[in-house]
């Protein structure tokens, strides 16, 4: 699998390479004149060395034109074993993300029960710090990153390179969510990242939502069908709202049709028979335990492959060349130009 | 440049009729005595010796007779390969120009011909200078080693010298750096059996002794054009320096053989070091 392949930026330079038997044939150097030959002993150190010298100098010359030619190590897959698992964070970007979290003081004033803006931190920043730290914790998973709210956006196929991800997460809490939140097209379209993958260790989808959004039974469906297919394991991170009633608050369904949808979505999420858990987070501190739970869960080691960008090598053969030459020269000067 | 005179003699009786210097075996006029004979046999009253013909029981007229000094051929037989172009501490080339002109100064001052016979190639003709008592033809041939290209590849052609040589003893100075075979060498030694060879090995001391101590060093054969890498380091060098005295060796042994004694040249033409070689 791990196959050196090599490349060049200018192919034809290759055609110089027989230049390399040059040393072999002519040793080019100065000759000083001797009355005959046959009467010197023989040496076998001197043999080796005239074919040290002459293997020397063809060395150069081919890692001179290697270097001309431009010889880079292709971009190769590397198969790599990571630590838990190939996690899809949809974060919802809606307007009510950029809400503060729910607050369990009871009988609120008047103004209290609205939230001051700039005082609080926002539900939105709040969960992508956390998952900054989360992904920051994992280095060897993989991560992908989805946005939704009206539609939703590709933002980061999967991954393992901290830098990128943690750009990814972060680049969207500038707080300028929309007012719609269409969770099911959010789904269908962030599983989409498992198309077509090996399924090389366990599947993750972090939905991190404040879930007011309701599930179509076309929807329902695909999402079923999809997480399935693709054998994903589901987490919602369902961040309360300032004033909104919980998961698991008991409403009759009336009062949940209007003013819960997220207890229907977490209803048909618990009757698929799927892997699913929702985390009910209502503060900072509840949001880093449940993350910390999952890191705690998702531990199997998973396989995936990575591609090794291309790397210049001429640099690495004009360097031995350099050496070799220094080496040449050296000898050049402990040339005998005069037999004395 | 005056490179002085070498003085030779050798230990065998001349056989030419031509006057010189050496002891001859020519009756004649000379201060060496030879015999008395008849008045009839040698018709020169003026030798006539008075005790001798009291003594004769026959009561015949005695003259005495002496030995004339004859003059011999001197020869420079050149091994002129490439090798003889190594340059050390002296040009080889030019140690050897320097010795042909040198001999053939010597041997018209002795009054002896002088003939050279260069080897050069394998397959022409050497290059031959017949002796000749011509006082500036040796001369002529020295000038043109100065500067000519040596450029043979090997030292086969030296067998080929005796064929030149003439059918009267001679003295023979066979020059060669001797880095052949032995084979060869032998070859050669008995080619020239008749003659009085005098093998003078010119040898370089930034051959063998004055080497390099560290460095490296691409040597070529200027015969073979073959190359070889030499590290230069101490254990080598003596190495070097053993082979050569071994070389060396084996060289006086074989010239020993052919009851040759080699005169050695590695500091250059000098021609007391010659003359020494014949008056030592």
């Amino acid at each position: 699998m791990f196959g050196l392949m090599f490349g060049f930026s200018h192919p034809l330079v290759l055609l110089l390479l027989p230049l390399a038997i040059l040393p072999l044939v002519y040793h080019g150097q100065k000759t000083v004149s001797y009355s005959s030959l046959s009467i010197l002993p023989e040496d076998p150190l001197s043999d080796l060395a005239n074919i040290g010298l002459r293997v020397l100098a063809s060395l150069v010359i081919m890692s001179l034109v290697l270097g001309i030619a431009g010889i880079f190590q292709s971009e190769q897959p590397v198969d790599r074993i990571g630590q838990g698992a190939q996690t899809i964070i949809l974060i919802d970007s809606s307007g009510s993300m950029d809400k503060p979290f729910y607050s369990s003081k009871k009988n609120k004033t008047a103004a209290e029960s609205v939230a001051k803006f700039g005082t609080y931190e926002s539900k939105g920043q709040m969960a992508r710090r956390v998952l900054g730290d989360y992904a920051a914790q994992r280095k060897q998973d993989m991560f992908a990153l989805y946005v939704f709210s009206g539609n939703p956006i590709k933002i980061l196929p999967f991954t393992e390179k901290q830098a990128v991800i943690q750009a990814a997460i972060s680049a969207g809490s500038l707080e300028k969510g929309l007012a719609s939140t269409d969770l099911a097209a959010g789904l269908t379209r962030s599983l989409e990242f498992f198309e077509d993958k090996e399924f090389t260790g366990s599947r993750i989808l972090m939905l991190v939502s404040d879930g007011a959004a309701k599930l179509s039974m076309v929807a329902q469906e695909q999402i079923k069908f999809l997480l399935q297919k693709h054998r994903v394991t589901l987490y919602w991170f369902y961040l309360r709202g300032y004033n909104g009633p919980g998961l698991f608050d008991e409403l009759d369904s009336d009062m949940i049709e209007m003013t819960a949808p997220e207890q229907m979505v977490h209803k048909f999420f618990s009757e698929t028979g799927l892997p699913y858990r929702a985390y009910p987070v209502e503060n900072p501190d509840a949001l880093n335990n449940a993350i910390g739970e999952v890191n705690k869960l998702q531990n199997l080691p998973i396989r995936y492959q990575d591609i090794i960008p291309k790397r210049d090598l001429s640099s690495w053969f004009y360097g031995i060349a350099l050496v070799l030459l220094l080496l040449l020269l050296a000898t050049k000067l402990s040339e005998i130009q005069v037999w004395r | 440049m005056n490179l002085g005179e070498v003085h030779y003699k050798v230990p065998w009786r001349a056989s030419g009729s031509y006057p010189g210097h050496h002891a001859s075996q020519q009756k004649g006029g000379g201060l060496e005595f030879r015999n008395h004979v008849p008045l009839i046999d040698a018709p020169d009253p003026r030798r006539f010796d008075i005790r001798a013909s009291l003594r004769d029981p026959f009561e015949q007229i005695r003259v005495r007779v002496y030995q004339q000094t004859s003059s011999i051929p001197v020869y420079v037989i050149a091994d002129l390969s490439a090798s003889m172009s190594f340059q050390g501490a002296n040009d080889k080339q030019k140690v050897l120009a320097d010795f042909v002109a040198c001999m053939s100064y010597s041997a018209y001052r002795t009054g002896d011909m002088f003939g050279f016979i260069g080897c050069e190639d394998d397959v022409g003709r050497p290059w031959v200078l017949p002796p000749t008592l011509n006082r500036v033809a040796g001369n002529e041939i020295a000038q043109q080693l100065y500067t000519k290209e040596l450029r043979a590849n090997s030292s086969e052609s030296l067998l080929h010298a005796a064929e030149q040589l003439g059918g009267k003893r001679a003295l023979v100075f066979l020059i060669s750096d001797f880095h052949f075979p032995e084979k060869l060498l032998e070859k050669v030694l008995a080619s020239l059996a008749y003659h009085h060879v005098v093998p003078v090995m010119l040898w370089d001391r930034f051959e063998y002794e004055n080497l390099p101590s560290f460095g490296i060093a691409r040597v070529t054969d200027p015969e073979t054009n073959r190359s070889r890498l030499l590290l230069m380091r101490p254990s080598l060098k003596k190495r070097i320096q053993e082979a050569f005295t071994q070389r060396r060796e084996k060289l006086f042994e074989l010239f020993g053989q052919y009851g040759r004694m080699p005169l050695l040249l590695e500091d250059g033409f000098n021609s007391d070091e010659v003359t020494h070689y014949f008056f030592g």
